[in-house]
């Protein structure tokens, strides 16, 4: 059965995953919040399956499911894009980690949908490219394909700009 | 031309596998050595490898208050008073609702209706995967009694769900193939069904298979190693169910 003290413990990679699905800190607590109340209001029994597949795919389904109700509500008011805090609010994160990082989550939420979703299952939520398949109910090979697509993008659009003498969008942990 | 093209995917698939670490020994071997031939696939290996090294730096955590939240779902919001009219109309709908219960359902037990109802909808859970010590099984269970696996057959699973009926678990796998919407396979934990309103429909290496009539749909009930199961379909005929069926029986 489910535990939820279990799946709380994903709860961080969960966060990352839905703030690149949906651009917005804002909407990925609300996401994430939602995707385990989902969850947990129906226990269930997981065999061959891991649990951090099983909340990925709650949180596709619950994505799309919250922006088809969404696109048959009225838009009442939108945050001004300068209220939007850049860092989660989490006193282990730096600033400057932070604010590389939702450079590099705005990006990822640019992306197509499907590249989108390969692209976090994958290097974000770190599901293998079966397990990734399943979650998203495609194929394996399909996976693959977005996942090189949604590399090559996000690299692409990140890429440092020397060139003209600015210092590169992103500071990267290891480089 | 096809042939490039098909090569140029092979190896973008590599290079992406090369560039997260999951290619195979094999494959890494054989890809390094094309990589160090070819600067054009250095710059595609090194832009992948870029991009894995971003995604991976990310240091961002939840929120504390977010982690204290998913574990203490908000209240829901206190409801409107009814008023008496919608009082009335509450206590006569649910004054129905038990007297068809109390009709349609054994007392205590699931009833095979509701049973034949959940194959026949959807299952929003992930579909299983093929069971690691058994390829012939899929990784999902009830009381031990596993469910089959039918991708020789062209029948892939879809979706899963897991509800429980008058006390009893209902596990139900779905399964799509081409020309086929969807077929619902339910196992029901616990104590075997009573069944009513069915016909026997054929007999398979001694095991009986029951028919329901149910508003076009084709429904399958049989018992494996005492339990129930349903196997129902708006698309599929009542004999491709049995043949199904009698693979896991």
């Amino acid at each position: 059965m489910l535990d939820p003290h279990s799946l709380a413990a994903h709860t961080d990679r969960l966060y990352r995953a839905a703030w690149a699905l949906c651009g917005s800190p804002h909407d990925a607590e609300d996401l994430v919040q939602e995707t385990f109340a989902r969850v947990l209001a129906r226990p269930r029994i997981l065999r061959g399956e891991n649990e951090l597949a099983y909340l990925m795919h709650a949180l596709r389904n619950t994505f799309l499911s919250d922006r088809r109700k969404a696109a048959r509500r009225p838009l009442i008011v939108s945050a001004a894009i300068e209220d939007l805090p850049l860092a989660a609010s989490d006193p282990r994160t730096a600033p400057e980690a932070a604010l590389a990082a939702s450079e590099v989550l705005a990006a990822v939420s640019q992306l197509d949908e499907s590249f989108r979703l390969a692209l976090i299952a994958v290097d974000i939520v770190g599901l293998s490219y079966a397990e990734a398949a399943r979650a998203l109910g495609t194929r394996e090979a399909t996976i693959t394909t977005r996942l090189y697509r949604a590399r090559q993008r996000l690299a692409r659009q990140l890429a440092p700009t020397d060139r003209e003498g600015t210092t590169p969008t992103v500071r990267l942990r290891d480089e | 031309m096809i042939l490039r093209t098909n090569r140029k995917a092979a190896e973008q698939a590599a290079i992406t596998r090369l560039a997260d670490g999951s290619a195979t020994e094999a494959e890494r071997a054989q890809l390094e050595a094309a990589v160090a031939r070819s600067p054009e696939l250095a710059a595609e290996l090194a832009e992948q490898r870029r991009a894995v090294a971003m995604l991976a730096s990310l240091e961002v955590g939840a929120p504390a208050s977010l982690h204290q939240r998913v574990l203490a779902p908000e209240p829901r919001p206190a409801r409107r008073r009814p008023r008496p009219t919608s009082r009335i109309a509450i206590v006569t709908v649910v004054l129905i609702a038990l007297l068809v219960f109390a009709i349609a359902r054994p007392v205590g037990h699931a009833n095979v209706r509701s049973v034949v109802a959940i194959a026949l909808a959807t299952g929003d859970g992930v579909p299983p995967g093929v069971s690691p010590h058994d390829h012939t099984l899929l990784g999902v269970a009830i009381d031990r009694v596993a469910f089959p696996n039918w991708t020789a057959r062209g029948w892939r699973t879809s979706g899963s769900r897991l509800d429980t009926l008058g006390g009893q678990h209902v596990e139900t796998v779905y399964y799509t193939a081409e020309g086929y919407e969807r077929v619902g396979y339910a196992i029901v934990g616990g104590a075997a069904l009573r069944i009513t309103g069915a016909r026997r429909a054929a007999t398979r290496a001694g095991v009986s298979y029951w028919t329901i009539p149910d508003r076009g749909a084709s429904v399958v009930t049989w018992r494996r190693d005492g339990h129930t199961c349903v196997l129902a379909s708006r698309h599929a005929s009542v004999s491709a169910l049995i043949a199904l069926a009698a693979v896991s029986a």
